[in-house]
């Protein structure tokens, strides 16, 4: 691989150019191969399209460019409590629009840490609710029968603590 | 804006629920018919008993959730009994159910109670993670873990040497090894007590540990001599004597240090590529300022000449010994980026003057910081509240 390649050019689903450099790159193992193509071919103009919205990718390279001195170095403890202070603000982001296109986006880019986060973060909305705080927070439609939610009312005394 | 989140496909579901406590991933089932039967899968199933109101309802829910769940797709599980004391027999039935599929994380607290461990739990070819709070051990016939990297004991207390000898030995791929709390039930007597340390020498040495966090007192110091992070506990200057060499040792905190003297500098000579070392010195034991006779060392240890970055000292009194050490590790540690003081609470010397003293001393390094704690004690802490002191 030519070291000279610092950034990588990619397009989203949107069809914007977004840079992202090559050690951020590395948080993402789909990222990892279009590089190692990108710095392999020399004379290949075609810019890679990745299938996450422009939104969504700003995000995510915020993200990965954070992220990226740590993973390739190794850093200390302090370092990974500022990272994780950094983590909570970042996911303060609106439920409805862009959580769950972080989530795709994080499954689909194999990023693992960045997937952890979101789903944590989703869990977190969930924590402590009730079933109809839950259908709220997430714009779920309750599909059960009356007849049905009394059954299943009846099925779980246990849990039914809201 | 429409219901999204029940557009995501399962294993991503699965994974948000798994960062719940089974109990509020068990209420998702009545959000919608998405999620009706979607928890039976889950990958990690998590008890805690702080969040029912009564022994009663949790045993309850535990017993129905372990009917009801696919347990051959459970790789984790969790369960804490931190409030009631849970029957003997219902802890044996649920670990057993489970210890039989292929979990790979185990994780049992009970605080309560000491409970008797299923021998079934040392039987599981498929954990990796084992962790254990509150147990007894009585009987241990078979240990077969071979695929056991991490292995927590708190308050896990052994009947008999044999038993603690037999899993210890077992435990050959282990990377990661914690001990807290005692390891010898109460009721043996002084005599047995004895036969615990004599078992502990034929221990063979953790080949693959990277990780341990130890009593310095039970096990002969070379078991460990592999690792490259250690956190020693009840380190008395008696059991400083015979520590090997080790090799790959770059972090090192000892915790409850009973005094610090010379022999220090001794230790760190069998630590050759030790980059980090925290003490916390507790207790009121001190050698007078009078038994200030250096011992004689082969000169500088390796470590401190080219590598130590990072050297924090808690329980700081201001003694002349102490402040003797220091400067000795300042003056001859090329690469020490900081060192950190933290004061004890007894001491009653003048912050001023003591830190006026430590930044008078030579640096060796030219990057290195000094930071004094005045308020608390501990790393994190005394990051934060530290007073930096620049070189004079």
């Amino acid at each position: 691989m030519s070291s000279s390649v610092e950034a990588i050019t990619v397009l989203s689903s949107d069809g914007d150019e977004f840079k992202i450099t090559v050690s951020a790159a590395k948080l993402s193992k789909p990222l990892n191969w279009m590089l190692e193509d990108v710095c392999f071919s020399d004379d290949c103009d075609e810019v890679p399209t990745i299938e996450v919205n422009s939104k969504t990718l700003v995000k995510v390279i915020e993200y990965c460019e954070k992220h990226a001195p740590r993973a390739n170095s190794g850093a200390s403890d302090s370092d990974a409590e500022e990272l994780k202070k950094w983590d909570i603000e970042f996911m303060k982001m609106d439920v409805k629009d862009i959580l769950f296109h972080i989530l795709m986006a994080a499954n689909y880019l194999h990023m693992e840490g960045l997937y952890d986060l979101a789903c944590q973060t989703a869990a977190d909305l969930m924590k402590g609710m009730t079933v109809s705080q839950i259908r709220k927070i997430f714009h779920i439609k309750n599909d059960f029968s009356s007849e049905e939610q009394e059954q299943l009312r009846r099925q779980h005394p246990g849990c039914s603590f809201d | 804006m429409g219901d999204r989140i029940s557009g995501l496909p399962d294993p991503l579901l699965l994974h948000i629920l798994s960062f719940l406590q089974t109990k509020d991933a068990v209420s998702t089932s009545r959000v919608s018919k998405r999620w009706r039967h979607l928890w039976r899968s889950l990958p990690k199933l998590h008890f805690d008993d702080r969040s029912f109101p009564s022994v009663k309802f949790f045993v309850q829910f535990v017993d129905a959730a372990l009917l009801l769940v696919r347990l051959d797709s459970v790789q984790m599980f969790v369960l804490k009994c931190e409030r009631f004391s849970v029957p003997q027999v219902k802890a044996n039935v649920w670990v057993n159910a489970l210890a039989n599929y292929k979990l790979t994380y185990l994780e049992l607290h009970f605080r309560r109670q000491v409970i008797r461990l299923p021998s079934s739990l040392f039987v599981c070819n498929t954990v990796s993670i084992l962790k254990l709070t509150g147990f007894g051990v009585v009987n241990l016939s078979t240990v077969d873990l071979p695929s056991l990297k991490v292995l927590h004991l708190k308050d896990v207390k052994f009947s008999n040497s044999e038993c603690m000898s037999r899993l210890l030995s077992n435990c050959l791929h282990l990377e990661e090894l914690v001990l807290k709390g005692s390891l010898i039930s109460d009721e043996v007597s002084f005599q047995d007590r004895l036969s615990f340390y004599s078992w502990a020498k034929h221990i063979a040495r953790f080949e693959q540990l990277l990780f341990a966090d130890v009593p310095a007192y039970i096990f002969p110091m070379n078991v460990f001599s592999n690792v490259q992070f250690m956190r020693l506990r009840e380190m008395l200057w008696y059991t400083r004597d015979d520590i090997p060499t080790f090799h790959n040792l770059i972090h090192l905190q000892i915790d409850n240090f009973s005094c610090i003297d010379w022999s220090i500098v001794r230790l760190l000579q069998g630590f050759p590529k030790l980059q980090s070392l925290i003490i916390y010195k507790y207790g009121d034991y001190d050698l007078g300022d009078e038994c200030l006779m250096k011992i004689s060392t082969p000169g500088v240890p390796p470590c401190v000449s080219s590598h130590l970055k990072g050297f924090a000292y808690f329980g700081f009194k201001g003694r002349k010994l102490e402040f003797d050490i220091l400067e000795y590790i300042m003056k001859n540690a090329t690469v020490l980026r900081t060192v950190i003081v933290g004061r004890a609470d007894t001491c009653e010397r003048n912050d001023f003057e003591m830190l006026k003293q430590l930044s008078s001393y030579p640096r060796c390094s030219a990057n290195c910081r000094l930071l004094y704690d005045i308020l608390k004690k501990s790393i994190e802490e005394a990051r934060r509240n530290c007073l930096t002191i620049r070189k004079l």
